[in-house]
């Protein structure tokens, strides 16, 4: 059995942008041995609650500090209550007045947090909640859920929990590896393809893999926050995966986690690893079309790839291409690469060029088979 | 009750008398010494560093009689519910002998959404005044003459939609344009490194920052267009050093734009104001504010190639550090704000912002801000430390501390130019790391019982009688929604929508926007429908994580 940290979901509902003290209890979670999944700013309630139930977690964290408290969380509460037979359970923090505080007990939030309690105390507390919620679900005769995304995120947990399986070359979906330095824009680049192919129709499956540490087995996984759309379509399915082991390698379980969402017959499955190190190389063997995510600047990093990950990738995609100097970068990999490897310039946030990516990845899914 | 600190901090001695221990900090993380003399100011050239009172580099202030000429303005950041009870309250505290006003405004026009947005669920007119049209803001300054009060305007991803309503509403009261005095924050910058109110993405925001400033120069001669903001950045768990470091990256990011788009320096450069935060740590806070004038100048004459003195100087409103208030025993907060705001006096402030004791909690009563108002008056009019200017200037500890926060801010600029500059280090999420790490340990120092925080880690007392609160009527959101609908019905529809198209063309046009927009305010379009006019445009940003 492979350990498993308490997953925890973050989120800021609601318009305040104020996040000191979410990002300060997300590190300390992290630093306590969780895997924090942080969804990013403007949250609805409804929004959370699918994450924290595709997201599979033993606990739900919103900061509040705008006095919106009542109106946001009592929708959660509800939205949590009545999707499954153990709810899980939803912890508040920020500035929260004392009557607010004892009404907020009483509808069932479990605990709520003042700025001025220590983080050594807020983790023991979150860790202990979430250890109760696993028990009482261990122990709960299982409720057969309706909803398929909450059938497949216990699927995936299982899968996360149990031993590595082998690659399935029989798959039904395309799947798709996206690698790339930290920073080089994978999330979003991920986010912007998922959306152009769900606008053809496409059902879209996506695993983000963040490493775990080494030392506390904890996580930051903020992939989603990047990824917002994904809140409201019922077709679009994201998962954090944190690596649950040596940094820098891929999860051992995303063979097992990509064959539980082809029996749910997504179209094209996505997965975007941590960008660094052998997880590089396993990526491309793994999946039927794998992109490299280079940026500007990034010339002396094509020198040192020159013999690595650069030559198995299917697709080079050159992200921020609206920087200056994306064509020398686009001119030193046709130098490097020569003329007949496939090279895309992007600017995903600017959502350039996204179609004729998503046409040339789908293209070798038609080569392919 | 007894002084309690739950984790006594055994490493506070001097690194001078122990070798074995860590030097004191001050809560920036700087070490300090425990006592400074002629060898810290050995190379120290008082001539060009230091100067006099209103000559560069303006180290001693922006003017040569500071507060003996012209007391800082007390500026209390004021609004909740709906524009009419804001009114009341403006009035209220003029009559208090307030000298200037500053709107807060609500989340959802923060954000430049309307009051019956989904996503304005429960938010209307609870951090702020709500906002949606210019009814709304007439409403809001009935009975105040925009000719002679200096109004503020705290906003900024919208800055260019409100400062439109502000124009129009003084065009139809028949104030002229250059008699308005204020300033509108429109610091969008800060919004992307610290506190998360930004709607367009990095590039097209700079762009709107720029056309009010060049608008401003033009036709409102006497308005501050933007003010520079630390403040947020400070909040947000920054150092005191990375709060003055960013604040005039992002300033020189705005000059160098402006002079871009155009500008001569010396035409818009003397209307630049600053804003920064007033923290705990006495000393450094005081010098912060040296180190921010002195290097500011510099950039100015020698980086922008200003001439005009009134473009070296920085001029600035302090507000006192809402982070550093607490729950627990309400009442101390007092005593925190009125040691900032001396720390702000003494640092040379132009107008001061004092936090009121409960707003931790809720937005300030009526009372608590009373009481925060006289903090300033007790401090401007009884004690005496605005007959002297720059009365800490020349001691050994100041200026080796004001020295080393300039060095730690030139630092940065190299820091910032090896990533790219401001804009890329901004949509790099450079600032942002940089200040979430600085958080997160100065969290952990907490937690470890390096800081006293009276009341809360040391010296508690057994939960007292709460203080009474403000407390937002929810009904508050019905008529504002209602006020609008109104609103909506009684305009005529195709001139509105005649002025959106107007506003979509002229962002895309790349002309300066404003006029479009204070057209749209009198074609009674709403704040959030004229966002969505830009975003048509320019498109909308989505931050990701930032840590």
């Amino acid at each position: 059995m492979n350990p498993q940290p308490p997953r925890i979901l973050l989120a800021k509902v609601g318009l305040d942008g104020h996040d000191r003290g979410v990002k300060v209890v997300a590190r300390a979670l992290r630093d306590a041995g969780m895997e924090v999944i942080y969804t990013g700013l403007w949250q609805t309630p409804e929004s959370v609650v699918r994450a924290a139930h595709d997201e599979d977690v033993d606990i739900v964290g919103v900061s509040m500090l705008s006095a919106a408290h009542m109106t946001l969380v009592l929708p959660m509460l509800k939205a949590l209550r009545a999707d499954r037979g153990v709810p899980i359970p939803l912890v508040v923090g920020g500035i929260i007045p004392e009557d607010d505080t004892k009404s907020l007990l009483d509808e069932g939030v479990a605990a709520v947090f003042p700025p001025e309690l220590l983080l050594a105390e807020m983790t023991a507390k979150v860790a202990k909640i979430a250890q109760a919620h696993r028990s009482r679900v261990a122990d709960s005769v299982p409720v057969e859920p309706l909803d398929w995304r909450l059938e497949l995120a216990r699927e995936l947990s299982e899968a996360e929990r149990g031993e590595p399986e082998p690659i399935r070359s029989d798959h039904r979906a395309l799947w798709v590896g996206v690698t790339g330095s930290p920073g080089v824009g994978k999330s979003t680049l991920i986010n912007r393809l998922a959306a152009e192919l769900r606008s053809r129709q496409l059902r879209v499956g996506v695993l983000a893999v963040d490493p775990s540490s080494p030392v506390t087995g904890g996580a930051l996984l903020g992939d989603r926050a990047r990824m917002q759309e994904s809140a409201q379509d019922p077709d679009l399915f994201v998962r954090s995966v944190a690596t649950r082991g040596q940094p820098g390698v891929l999860s051992k379980a995303v063979p097992a986690m990509l064959r539980c969402m082809d029996e749910r017959e997504f179209d094209v499955e996505i997965v975007e690893t941590v960008g660094a190190g052998q997880a590089d190389f396993e990526i491309c063997k793994m999946t039927d079309v794998s992109l490299l995510l280079l940026m500007p600047g990034a010339g002396d990093e094509l020198q040192f790839e020159k013999a690595g990950v650069i030559e198995l990738a299917d697709i080079i995609v050159i992200n921020k291409a609206d920087r200056p100097d994306a064509d020398i970068l686009l001119t030193q990999c046709r130098e490097v690469l020569g003329p007949d490897r496939d090279v895309v310039k992007v600017a995903a946030i600017r959502n350039e060029n996204i179609d004729e990516l998503t046409e040339l990845i789908l293209s070798k899914r038609d080569q392919s088979r | 009750m007894a002084a309690t600190p739950i984790k006594p901090s055994s490493g506070n001695t001097d690194s001078t008398s122990n070798g074995n221990t860590d030097p004191i900090r001050t809560i920036s993380g700087r070490p300090v010494q425990t006592v400074y003399g002629p060898d810290d100011l050995a190379d120290f050239k008082p001539d060009s560093e230091l100067g006099e009172p209103g000559e560069f580099p303006f180290t001693r202030g922006p003017h040569p009689e500071m507060y003996r000429k012209q007391l800082w303005t007390m500026r209390q950041f004021a609004g909740f519910g709906t524009p009419a009870q804001t009114n009341e309250r403006f009035h209220y505290l003029l009559g208090q002998g307030q000298t200037g006003l500053s709107t807060a405004f609500d989340l959802p026009t923060l954000m430049g959404r309307d009051s019956d947005d989904p996503l304005s669920r429960g938010e209307v007119g609870r951090c702020g005044v709500a906002i949606d049209t210019l009814a709304d803001f007439e409403r809001l300054y009935r009975g105040i003459d925009l000719g002679e009060i200096s109004v503020s305007l705290t906003i900024n991803a919208p800055a260019a939609v409100l400062l439109a309503f502000y124009v129009a509403l003084a065009d139809k009261t028949g104030v002229p344009r250059d008699r308005l005095r204020g300033t509108c924050q429109n610091d969008i910058l800060k919004e992307f490194h610290a506190q998360n109110e930004f709607v367009f993405p990095p590039r097209p925001s700079l762009k709107l920052v720029i056309d009010t400033i060049q608008f401003a120069t033009e036709h409102l001669p006497q308005y501050n267009p933007v003010s520079i903001s630390g403040y947020h950045i400070r909040e947000a768990g920054s150092t005191a050093g990375q709060e003055i470091a960013f604040t005039l990256a992002d300033g020189m990011a705005y000059v160098e734009a402006t002079i871009k788009a155009g500008s001569n320096v010396d035409d818009f450069a003397p209307r630049l104001s600053f804003f920064f935060n007033c923290h705990n740590d006495f000393l450094e806070e005081i010098a912060k504010y040296r180190a921010a004038r002195r290097v500011w100048a510099k950039l100015m004459r020698d980086r922008f190639g200003a001439k005009d003195s009134r473009s070296h100087w920085l001029r600035f409103h302090a507000q006192t550090a809402g982070c550093t208030l607490w729950g627990a025993q309400p009442m101390v907060n007092v005593v925190r704000v009125a040691y900032q705001a001396l720390a702000a006096v003494l640092g040379g402030c132009q107008s001061l912002h004092t936090n009121s004791m409960d707003e931790t909690l809720a937005l300030p009563t009526e009372a608590a801000a009373t009481l925060a108002l006289r903090t300033q008056q007790v401090l401007a009019h009884e004690t005496g430390v605005i007959n002297t200017v720059d009365p800490l200037g020349g001691s050994y500890a100041i200026e080796t501390m004001t020295n080393e926060l300039e060095a730690e801010t030139w630092d940065y600029f190299e820091r910032i130019e090896q990533v790219g500059g401001v804009l890329a280090a901004t949509e790099s999420g450079f600032f942002r790391r940089e200040i979430a790490d600085a958080a997160f340990r100065y969290s952990q120092e907490m937690d470890r019982g390096e800081h006293i925080t009276v009341g809360v880690n040391a010296f508690q007392e057994k939960a007292g009688a709460p203080i009474e609160t403000l407390k937002i009527d929810p009904s508050v959101e019905t008529e504002q929604i209602q006020s609008l609908d109104r609103v909506r019905e009684a305009r005529d529809a195709s001139a509105a929508s005649e002025a959106l198209d107007a506003v979509r063309h002229s962002a895309a046009a790349g002309d300066n926007v404003m006029p479009a927009l204070i057209h749209a305010a009198n074609a009674h379009c709403t704040v959030g429908e004229t966002v969505n006019a830009l975003a048509d445009v320019y498109g909308r940003f989505d931050a990701g994580v930032g840590w």
